[in-house]
């Protein structure tokens, strides 16, 4: 009984959620969230993706807790570092999403055929929102400075020059 | 479709068979409106598949019905052998509703046949384990129907997920294509469930009525739905996006914008 009960459930849940996505779906008028108003002008230029450079910088936080002596005011500048952080990925989100939903114009020049493989695009494609997640989700627990990508330093044998070099590479400044 | 299964029921097997008699001739007069309107509107070069499908289950059901008049004792082995190969067209359909559903946009046409191709492929295991099971061949078949028919359903939701999620306006085509097929999913999934638990002694009578009526309805919305060709892009624009505004290729942008996120994240 309790298997049908599940199947019921599945029947039921399958029906209701194609109509409810179905009309939300119909009802889509492209109407654009806030934070894509922001650039949805175009694809991203050279100097908002060069933009990550800075934020993702950590030397003047260093620069204001190691050479001025001032943590809170490191602490603060992460914060809002982090802030910009998670803004400039979500514009970087929006821009991908909006290239990848681009209709395909009218007169098409080179043919369907003619394209990529299949496997790669959507590769790339998924590889993009897999990436981007992960990158949220590390800004959002530990902050902009924080290395995304293990290092493996322990499988350094020579230690490195100094110690600033080694803080540069994995930094927490929640603590 | 499967009148020869009510012959099961104890009670009233004439009233039974009357209702399969009327459902069967209700969903071929909708099968044949279904085939004129798309030859009458030129729809079967845009929708090829569905219509072999309409074409198939057409032909098959009527063979079945001569089959049952003529010689019984063959009828049972012509229909699940019509009905597994019905199955598997079905998935050829749910491609075609994808190709369809997000036809204007190059990318995203792409992903959709890869993801329903990754559930097709996840759900293979589902599937497959059905038939290792030791049970009696009934219960096995029907248990195969009912999980190829809950793979199809998690490629409409996949589907429409995707639309969802980039924010798509969906074909009235299309979106009436996916309602049909979920109604008729979601029945049989009960339906085959039902079948599996009880038995063709308790349940065959019922089984017999309700997945033809499901397929019923599911045609009933498909010729309302397709009755006329209506293009996601009128309701779209072609005009949106960024594409127009670029000469660069999808995919080398596409491209680019990982390779920005990638060095973000080895810095």
């Amino acid at each position: 009984m309790t298997a049908i009960l599940t199947y019921a459930t599945i029947g039921i849940l399958l029906i209701l959620v194609v109509a409810l996505l179905l009309r939300e779906a119909q009802a889509e008028k492209r109407v654009e969230p806030a934070v894509e108003q922001e650039h949805l002008q175009g694809l991203p230029d050279q100097r908002f993706l060069d933009l990550s450079e800075r934020i993702f910088d950590p030397a003047d936080y260093f620069w204001l807790k190691h050479d001025l002596g001032q943590p809170r005011l490191a602490r603060a500048l992460a914060r809002a570092r982090q802030r910009l952080a998670i803004q400039w990925l979500r514009i970087l989100k929006a821009s991908f999403d909006e290239l990848v939903r681009a209709p395909e114009p009218v007169l098409s020049e080179s043919p369907a055929s003619s394209g990529p493989p299949s496997w790669q695009l959507s590769w790339l494609i998924l590889r993009f929102h897999f990436l981007l997640g992960y990158a949220l989700l590390v800004i959002r627990l530990f902050g902009p400075y924080h290395r995304l990508v293990p290092g493996f330093n322990w499988r350094r044998f020579i230690p490195e020059s100094s110690s600033r070099e080694r803080q540069l590479n994995t930094v927490n400044f929640s603590n | 479709m499967g009148s020869g299964t009510g012959s099961a029921c104890p009670s009233s097997p004439a009233r039974m068979n009357l209702y399969s008699l009327a459902i069967g001739i209700t969903g071929s007069l909708l099968q044949i409106l279904l085939l004129w309107r798309g030859w009458r509107c030129g729809l079967f070069s845009r929708f090829p598949l569905f219509y072999s499908y309409i074409a198939y289950v057409l032909s098959g059901s009527t063979l079945a019905f001569l089959i049952f008049q003529i010689h019984p004792s063959y009828y049972l082995g012509f229909y699940w052998r019509f009905f597994l190969v019905l199955l598997l067209v079905e998935f050829g359909v749910l491609l075609e509703i994808s190709d369809h559903m997000f036809d204007p946009y190059p990318a995203i046409r792409r992903l959709g046949r890869f993801l329903a191709g990754c559930v097709c492929g996840i759900f293979s295991f589902y599937i497959v384990s059905a038939l290792m099971q030791p049970r009696s061949l009934s219960v096995t078949t029907l248990d195969l129907f009912k999980r190829v028919s809950i793979t199809k359903a998690a490629v409409i939701i996949v589907l429409l997920a995707i639309a969802r999620y980039y924010r798509l306006p969906v074909g009235k085509n299309v979106a009436g294509l996916m309602v049909g097929f979920s109604v008729y999913l979601g029945i049989n999934i009960v339906n085959f469930a039902l079948a599996e638990t009880f038995g063709r002694a308790v349940y065959g009578s019922m089984f017999a009525v309700v997945g033809p009526l499901s397929f019923t309805v599911c045609l009933l919305i498909w010729t309302i739905k397709v009755w006329r060709y209506e293009p996601v892009l009128q309701e779209a624009g072609r005009v949106t996006g960024a594409a127009h505004k670029v000469s660069e290729p999808v995919i080398y942008q596409i491209d680019r914008l990982n390779q920005t996120l990638t060095r973000v994240l080895r810095r």
